[in-house]
């Protein structure tokens, strides 16, 4: 069944991302905004927020357009499309849907309204190198004081850190270091004993190395504490891969149309390379990852928005890994049918692939996911 | 890591007096960049490595005969040879003048040639790059339009040729050019040496997805040949082109560079980490890990037959095909596997980045992502794999 008013707001949201990229995201414009400072432009950031985008992942109750993964990812499979790269995953997605958990209600509000308009900026900083994607084990500590709380240790992979104004801080107690006792802080960036080391990403992106020492936090900056924190970071990220998915499958059909004009124009041995049948079925087998991972896309969207917790963690984590290999896989594809000038700067195909690689590792790789899903298959049952 | 049988004494013998001259020779900066997967090395560098070898009596060009310079190595010595040169990260050896063009010189040169051209080749002094493909003309090679005629006593070369590796560090450029017509396309083609600084010559840089520099485009306008710069008959160019072109296929497997990069990868896998796992603990990438051992054994081994053992039995030819396909699709499949293995850090872009990240660099492979990225080019250049097939195909399955 289709729901009709719901496919027509994908349409707008089609139609109006479509138009707003192809006007202010060209593939030359892009190579221009990503060597800026911030690696995106400000003024268009401005305008997304003017068109509401921000507000799409957050849920109604705290002014937002609900949150329904069906538009959300409608938005960002038109971003994977079109190469955008900027802070709306890491600010409007995660920590959008971690901080509308906390029930801190007036941090709540006033962050999540910064966030909506799109003046401030909040960067997850959750993952940490040691341990990969595991944050079950990761070792950032909270020790608390009479009065106060110091946070220490290293964080990884903070989405667009350059240009945050706080960051969320994910940390375990120390003292119970077995059953997890984890909490998480929001941080403002300039808060002593902050510092941060910014990167550019290979697809043009920015993240940051968070090092924390002895960081003095109150209690006023806890958003989540206790059992529940995990947990909700955990749904926060399976709704950030979501979206995730969404942006590799809209680079999937950007690359598969671009190498099948591609091959359609040019000739060799006197024949178009479209004429060739090992191309050809090259070309289908490109065709059918995309038509797979389309299907994939919208089954994560639908698991967001109605399966029970496991199914949600199962189907998300199918979806993460095989649309991330599907996707590495196509963009390779791309690259080597197009020839020599697949390895061409100038060309877009191999920013596909520095884009498909690098969205790939974030909020778990593909191995990551499959081992996820390994385990949760050996848990349940038959 | 699989180990692969033992040659005769002399020959185990004769590998470690190479690994020891390499070890104790090879100059720091120079390992590092080629540890670090690196293609691109500065002219300087490969013109010192290349002399320090020149030195120990001709290994600069481990196939020459004794006669021109070289050492006179059996193929086993120069198998060997290459494979010491790959584990102990000494540079590829100058793959166009030393590999193509003198062996072709052998061949095809006149003795004026071998005596005018040879020398600076063993010596370092001139470099040398391949002007083969075309804007048009890619994987269909004959079909090449860089026109050459005749003027006086000399030739007029007009039209471009297309990523050219290593032009802009070249002095001279050898290739196939269009001589004149012919029933067919392969006919009318000539193999010319044309020196860079010649008026009308112009080098465009193209600049690679990842960053690096180095293929161009060489435009002629006008540009003035000697006629004695032409290898063999005029006209009859492709057969000595197509000879040239067998001698880079075999480099192009690559097969011990890939094991050194596996040997990098290995230690990466089997590194403590602190608070956390080591990779090989890992299921999903032990798996893979795994796999590309078992596949780059069996690559080895097949290297060793078809080059070193019974070559009655197969054809050269397509061997080199079989070596090419394969080397690069496990060369690539090592080199994502090395990107993949440092998770978040290998979306960072390291050369953008802050450069006190690169001296701590935990993993110690340079940039593995960009490596990866870099590496696509293997699959794609000297005949692509798609063309490797459609060889394999038509001259050892007789498909057609
Ligand atoms: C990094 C790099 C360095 C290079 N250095 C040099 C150099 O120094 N000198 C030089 O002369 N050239 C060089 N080349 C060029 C290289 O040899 C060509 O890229 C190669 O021959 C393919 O040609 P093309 O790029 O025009 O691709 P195309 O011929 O346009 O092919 C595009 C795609 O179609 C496939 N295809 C074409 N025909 C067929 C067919 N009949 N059946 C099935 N598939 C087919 C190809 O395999 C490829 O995947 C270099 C290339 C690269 C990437």
């Amino acid at each position: 069944m289709t729901d009709t008013s719901l496919y027509e707001q994908q349409s707008l949201i089609e139609d109006s991302a479509r138009r707003f990229l192809d006007h202010h995201y060209s593939f030359e414009a892009r190579r221009k905004i990503i060597h800026e400072e911030v690696g995106y432009s400000t003024q268009q950031w401005k305008e997304m927020a003017e068109l509401g985008w921000m507000l799409l992942p957050m849920s109604a109750d705290y002014g937002g357009l609900g949150g329904d993964m069906a538009l959300v990812s409608t938005l960002t499979k038109e971003f994977g499309r079109s190469l955008f790269v900027n802070p709306f995953l890491g600010s409007a997605v995660v920590s959008t849907k971690i901080i509308e958990e906390s029930d801190r209600e007036s941090l709540r509000s006033e962050i999540l309204d910064g966030i909506g308009a799109g003046g401030v900026i909040v960067s997850p900083a959750l993952y940490e190198s040691q341990v990969r994607y595991d944050l079950d084990n990761i070792a950032t500590t909270a020790s608390e004081n009479d009065d106060s709380i110091v946070l220490n240790g290293t964080k990884t992979a903070a989405l667009y850190g350059n240009v945050a104004s706080e960051l969320l801080v994910l940390a375990r107690s120390e003292a119970e270091h077995k059953n997890a006792d984890f909490s998480l802080y929001l941080v403002p960036v300039d808060q002593q004993g902050v510092a941060m080391i910014h990167h550019r990403t290979h697809d043009g992106g920015r993240m940051s190395d968070v090092l924390l020492n002895d960081v003095k936090v109150n209690r006023n900056q806890i958003l989540l504490r206790g059992q529940k924190t995990l947990p909700i970071v955990k749904r926060a990220i399976r709704y950030a891969n979501a979206s995730i998915c969404a942006e590799l499958v809209g680079a999937m059909e950007a690359t598969f149309e671009m190498t099948l004009e591609y091959l359609k124009s040019r000739q060799q041995f006197g024949k178009q390379l479209s004429s060739f049948q090992a191309l050809q079925h090259r070309m289908v087998d490109m065709f059918m990852r995309c038509q797979l991972a389309e299907s994939m896309r919208r089954e994560a969207a639908r698991a967001i928005e109605s399966a029970n917790e496991t199914e949600q963690d199962m189907i998300i984590s199918a979806a993460k890994c095989e649309i991330a290999r599907s996707a590495l896989l196509n963009a390779e594809e791309a690259v080597q049918l197009h020839g020599a000038m697949g390895m061409m700067d100038e060309m877009p195909v191999g920013h596909y692939l520095k884009r498909v690689f690098t969205l790939g590792l974030l909020f778990g790789d593909a191995d990551y996911h499959q081992n996820c899903y390994r385990n949760m298959r050996v848990q349940a049952s038959e | 890591m699989l180990s692969t049988p033992q040659f005769s004494p002399e020959l185990e013998e004769f590998r470690l007096t190479v690994r020891q001259f390499i070890q104790q020779n090879l100059p720091d900066d120079i390992r590092q960049m080629v540890a670090c997967e690196r293609m691109d090395l500065p002219r300087e560098a490969q013109v010192r490595w290349h002399q320090i070898l020149r030195g120990q009596g001709g290994w600069c060009c481990p196939s020459w005969p004794e006669h021109y310079g070289g050492p006179g190595w059996s193929d086993e010595q120069q198998y060997i040879f290459e494979q010491e040169l790959s584990l102990n990260d000494a540079p590829r050896l100058m793959i166009y003048g030393v590999g193509m063009l003198g062996p072709t010189l052998f061949k095809y040169g006149t003795k004026e040639q071998k005596k005018r051209i040879l020398p600076d080749i063993l010596e370092g002094n001139i470099f040398w790059c391949q002007g083969f493909s075309e804007p048009d003309s890619g994987s269909d090679l004959a079909s090449l339009q860089c026109r050459m005629t005749e003027d006086g006593d000399k030739y007029l070369i007009n039209g471009s040729k297309i990523w050219t590796s290593d032009a802009h560090l070249a002095d001279w450029i050898f290739g196939l050019f269009r001589s004149g017509g012919g029933e067919r396309k392969q006919q009318g083609i000539s193999f010319l040496m044309i020196d860079l600084s010649s008026p009308g010559v112009t080098i465009r840089p193209l600049k690679i997805f990842e960053d690096t520099h180095e293929v161009n485009q060489v435009f002629f306008d006008q540009v003035r040949v000697p006629k004695e710069n032409v290898v063999g008959v005029a006209g009859q160019g492709w057969e000595i082109g197509k000879y040239l072109l067998s001698l880079e296929r075999f480099g192009t497997a690559e097969v011990s560079r890939t094991k050194a990069s596996m040997k990098r990868l290995t230690r990466l896998a089997y590194a403590p980490v602190a608070g956390g796992m080591r990779l090989i603990d890992n299921v999903d990438f032990a798996e893979r890990y795994c796999k590309i051992e078992r596949s780059l054994h069996a690559l080895e081994m097949t290297e060793r037959r078809l080059l070193l053992g019974d070559q009655r039995a197969e054809s050269v030819d397509t061997g080199a095909s079989l070596l090419k396909i394969r080397g690069t699709e496990i060369q690539s499949d090592v080199f994502r596997l090395t990107a993949e293995a440092s998770a978040h850090f290998a979306a960072i872009d390291i050369a953008r980045s802050f450069t006190e990240l690169q001296a701590d660099n935990p993993y110690q492979v340079g940039d593995a992502t960009r490596n990866y990225f870099n590496y696509r080019k293997t699959p794609i250049y000297s005949g692509s794999n798609e063309i490797q097939r459609n060889i394999i195909a038509k001259a050892e399955l007789g498909l057609s």
